[in-house]
């Protein structure tokens, strides 16, 4: 009797446990509230709460986590986008973005294009320092920007500051680039590490060290200076007092003393960290169960910085997908609305194309509805009557596991069985990769945080000729040609003309799928305000201050 | 016994030569590598990952990047991080005193507990006390590092907010928050061994305490508690070290999970992102150093043994 009692309660004691673990994915599966779908975003803007405390208090220590390690040298960031929250607290860029993608002044104060678009010239704010006491003139910009144009130093941006040929200092706060050929897309990448200008002593310093950490330490024009880096745990800032912007109290920024960014891989550990009050930011947040959390804590809440653009790229150089009308088929073979209840209870949008609505060079046609039957008409057209098999990769990470059983799902009853392939995320991206020499037959299911910041670098991403990302290796010789013209035009209209009709070439051969748009958003504890966001949803510090 | 040591010590050197190989050639095998990683977020080209894949080397024969990671070894630099350029005997150093102490303190209170409850219920086996324990240690080797980190977390540092929900303070700085700090990480990690220890207690115990020797010492009027600890325990230690070994082993690699939940700058975490990240110096590096301890760690195990046990000796002459 007392064996049997004891192994009841064993039981019971088991399931309780294992049905504990089952409550966040019965939460992710339930439409909780849903929204409005087609919301767009916003960017660019403060995030902090209203506070009953309306005097701005000095000093504090703020800690926010990031996802992933930033290296401290600039020039080997990992994530363009991502990084800016670290990079920020260390480097000013000359030029930075609101949530409209428009340019703004920050080191710079204004910018002239010349009238044939080869030269770029910018006025530079007088009495900027860096860490190590030096000004920045235009002669330091220059010594800066030849290093960077140096091929030998093979900065991670080199590919996309390239075009420039020459950069002169006209003279002392006048620097201007010259070009062989326009680029419409340089004066965005000012606003990323490339418009990061830092002081010659450090890159002296640098180049004879090799210590990747002597940016933030001596040659930043950032709010904070680099105090204490711990490899892949932790960095901390402490105030720079001889920063260039003021406060609303006529005093310099920044607000805080200090300033801290630990890596936390893991969201839901995140939320755990800022609802104990261990942290005051967080930097990624993607599911909606980890959303919901935050927003019902009563001490922090989330708020949006700009979708996710999901879709599934087609290898067109293998079967089935070398074959255009088994493309088209598969566009037939996704629900999108459903995807967006599911995946983003109820919010979310969707987009025939790569751009967003909120783009000015947006076209808007219709997008492919969810239907089986077409799709396996087409899939009998060309000798697929039973339907196909087809492998289907993503990165175990995030919502792409329950986005590709969803994909899956929905594709059966098209005619497509899809072999789910779900690899870490380092190794699926780097077998689908153009150059890969895997090549792998099938489909990626990806996705992309948009917009970026210049419609040639949004599109050239995914398609373009030498980039890696061209995950489908398709290309189109007229397609190129357009893209090409892209990165050479500044005028907009001329710019929509472009991407319309790249476009109509996209969907007409279609080697990619679009899905939904996904928000994505970050969060912050109550206490925290004066954080600005940028439009790629990066989070930055200089205005930051914490509640006592 | 000295002599067996070192001879010992020795010999293991090809077999963390053959470690190496293994290790080196099978990360290898993963797609991508190091420049990928740096360049594949940015809108980079083939030819700028051309140029950086052979400015790190990788344009060269494996084998030969290989010999080049030997001779380094060798003459005693562990090398440098290829995304951040950090020298990975720092990062070692830095990280290797978290996860041997998180290890350790595991390891000490999950014995403190496990085997006291291990013996508990062998003396008092069939009985109430017996099943209510064995129930508690079937549901601690089935619970989840993961989900015992989060609920600990959600419990002391959200509900109660007695105790950091994060974190790391080194002993060195301050003793207090050190400990403070490792409490919830300590437990976590320590809930499954310590159910897996006193299981094996419970049956070592058993064991022995079925034996002719036990019903002699008691019938010569010994009191039970001294056979016991005395006798019954020494006997019964054997598979119950071997069986900790295993786990240490294992959770020398395994800490991962713990570290990633409460945010520990440890070894485990670590290998586990430069493994994603193609980081192949710290990978090999750390891999290397984890090779060494559980050798040096079964090394100490075999010498425990022969201390527990007299008949054990690893003196071939006599």
């Amino acid at each position: 009797m007392k064996r049997f009692v004891t192994t009841i309660l064993a039981i019971v004691m088991i399931a309780a446990t294992t049905g504990c673990g089952n409550s966040q994915l019965s939460q992710n599966e339930s439409a909780s509230t849903p929204s409005s779908s087609g919301t767009s975003t916003s960017t660019g803007s403060d995030a902090s709460p209203e506070t009953t405390q309306s005097v701005i208090t000095r000093g504090g220590h703020l800690t926010t986590s990031r996802i992933g390690i930033t290296p401290l040298n600039p020039l080997k960031y990992l994530a363009f986008q991502g990084d800016k929250i670290l990079l920020g607290f260390f480097f000013d860029s000359l030029l930075q973005m609101n949530e409209n993608l428009e340019l703004e002044p920050l080191l710079a104060e204004s910018w002239e294009v010349s009238d044939d678009s080869k030269q770029i010239t910018l006025r530079l704010k007088e009495g900027v320092k860096y860490f190590d006491g030096t000004e920045m003139t235009a002669e330091t910009v220059k010594y800066c920007w030849d290093w960077y144009l140096d091929p030998e130093t093979n900065g991670n941006f080199y590919g996309q500051i390239n075009a420039c040929k020459l950069v002169e200092a006209v003279d002392k706060y006048t620097i201007r680039f010259h070009f062989d050929e326009p680029d419409s897309g340089f004066l965005a990448q000012l606003t990323y590490q490339a418009g990061y200008p830092l002081a010659p002593s450090a890159i002296d310093e640098y180049k004879a060290t090799g210590d990747d950490t002597i940016f933030a330490k001596k040659g930043g024009t950032g709010a904070f200076i680099l105090s204490e880096h711990i490899e892949g745990v932790s960095t901390t800032g402490e105030r720079n007092p001889n920063y260039h912007l003021m406060g609303e109290d006529g005093q310099p920024l920044p607000y805080l003393d200090k300033i801290t960014v630990t890596i936390i891989a893991d969201e839901s550990v995140a939320s755990a960290n800022l609802i104990s009050g261990d942290i005051h930011a967080v930097d990624n947040i993607l599911l909606p169960a980890t959303m919901q959390q935050i927003d019902s804590s009563g001490v922090a809440h989330t708020h949006d910085i700009g979708p996710m653009m999901w879709w599934i790229s087609l290898n067109v150089t293998q079967p089935p997908f070398d074959n255009q009308k088994v493309r088209q088929a598969f566009d037939y073979a996704f629900n999108r609305q459903e995807l967006i209840d599911v995946i983003g209870l109820g919010e979310g949008l969707i987009t025939p194309w790569m751009i967003l609505p909120t783009q000015s060079y947006y076209k808007d046609v219709p997008t492919t509805e969810y239907n089986p039957a077409k799709a396996k008409e087409l899939l009998a057209e060309v000798g697929y009557p039973d339907g196909i098999n087809v492998d289907f990769y993503y990165g175990t990470f995030g919502l792409l596991p329950t986005e590709a059983e969803l994909c899956q799902a929905q594709a059966k009853e098209a005619g497509f069985n899809l072999n789910l392939v779900g690899l870490d995320g380092a190794t699926v991206k780097t077998m689908w990769y153009q150059n890969s020499s895997e090549n792998p037959a099938g489909a990626r299911l990806w996705f992309g945080y948009m917009p970026k910041q210049t419609a040639y670098v949004q599109i050239e991403y995914q398609t373009g000729k030498d980039a890696l990302q061209n995950n489908s290796r398709w290309f189109d010789d007229e397609y190129q040609e357009l893209l090409s013209e892209l990165k050479i035009t500044f005028d907009e209209a001329k710019t929509r003309e472009i991407v319309s009709r790249m476009q109509d070439i996209a969907l007409e051969q279609m080697p990619m799928v679009m899905l939904q748009c996904k928000s994505r958003k970050i969060a912050f504890g109550n206490a925290a305000h004066g954080i600005f966001v940028d439009n790629d949803g990066a989070m930055n510090f200089r205005a930051a201050w914490l509640e006592s | 016994m000295i002599s067996q040591i070192i001879k010992r010590l020795l010999a293991v050197i090809p077999h963390l030569l053959i470690v190496t190989i293994v290790l080196f050639f099978l990360i290898h095998l993963l797609p991508g590598n190091a420049a990928t990683m740096i360049l594949g977020d940015s809108s980079s080209s083939i030819d700028q990952l051309q140029q950086l894949e052979s400015q790190m080397g990788f344009d060269q024969p494996v084998h030969i990047q290989y010999l080049q990671w030997l001779k380094n070894i060798l003459l005693g630099d562990l090398g440098t991080s290829y995304l951040t350029g950090y020298p990975v005997a720092n990062r070692i150093a830095e990280r290797l005193p978290v996860t041997l102490e998180l290890i350790s303190l595991s390891i000490l209170l999950a014995i403190l507990i496990g085997i006291p409850i291990g013996i508990i219920c062998a003396v008092k086996r069939n009985s109430a006390i017996d099943y209510f324990f064995s129930t508690i240690l079937t549901v601690g080797i089935a619970m989840p590092a993961f989900w015992a980190g989060m609920l600990l977390i959600i419990v002391f540092a959200i509900n109660l907010n007695i105790l950091p929900a994060s974190g790391y303070v080194p002993f060195s700085q301050n003793p207090l928050m050190n400990l403070k700090h490792m409490i919830l990480p300590v437990v976590a990690t320590s809930i499954s061994l310590m159910s897996t220890i006193a299981r094996q207690t419970r049956s070592a115990m058993l064991d022995v305490l079925g034996q002719d020797f036990i019903m002699t010492a008691h019938s010569k009027g010994m009191k039970w508690r001294k056979i016991y600890y005395k006798h019954a325990l020494n006997n019964a230690l054997i598979p119950i070290i071997t069986s900790i070994s295993i786990q240490i082993s294992t959770m020398i690699g395994g800490s991962v999970v713990v570290e990633a939940v409460f945010i520990l700058p440890g070894m485990g975490k670590s290998m586990i992102d430069a493994i994603f990240q193609r980081d192949y110096p710290i990978v090999m590096g750390e891999a290397l150093v984890i090779a060494i301890l559980i050798v040096v760690l079964y090394l100490f195990v075999d010498i425990i043994y022969a201390v527990v046990d007299p008949r054990i000796s690893y003196n071939q002459k006599k």
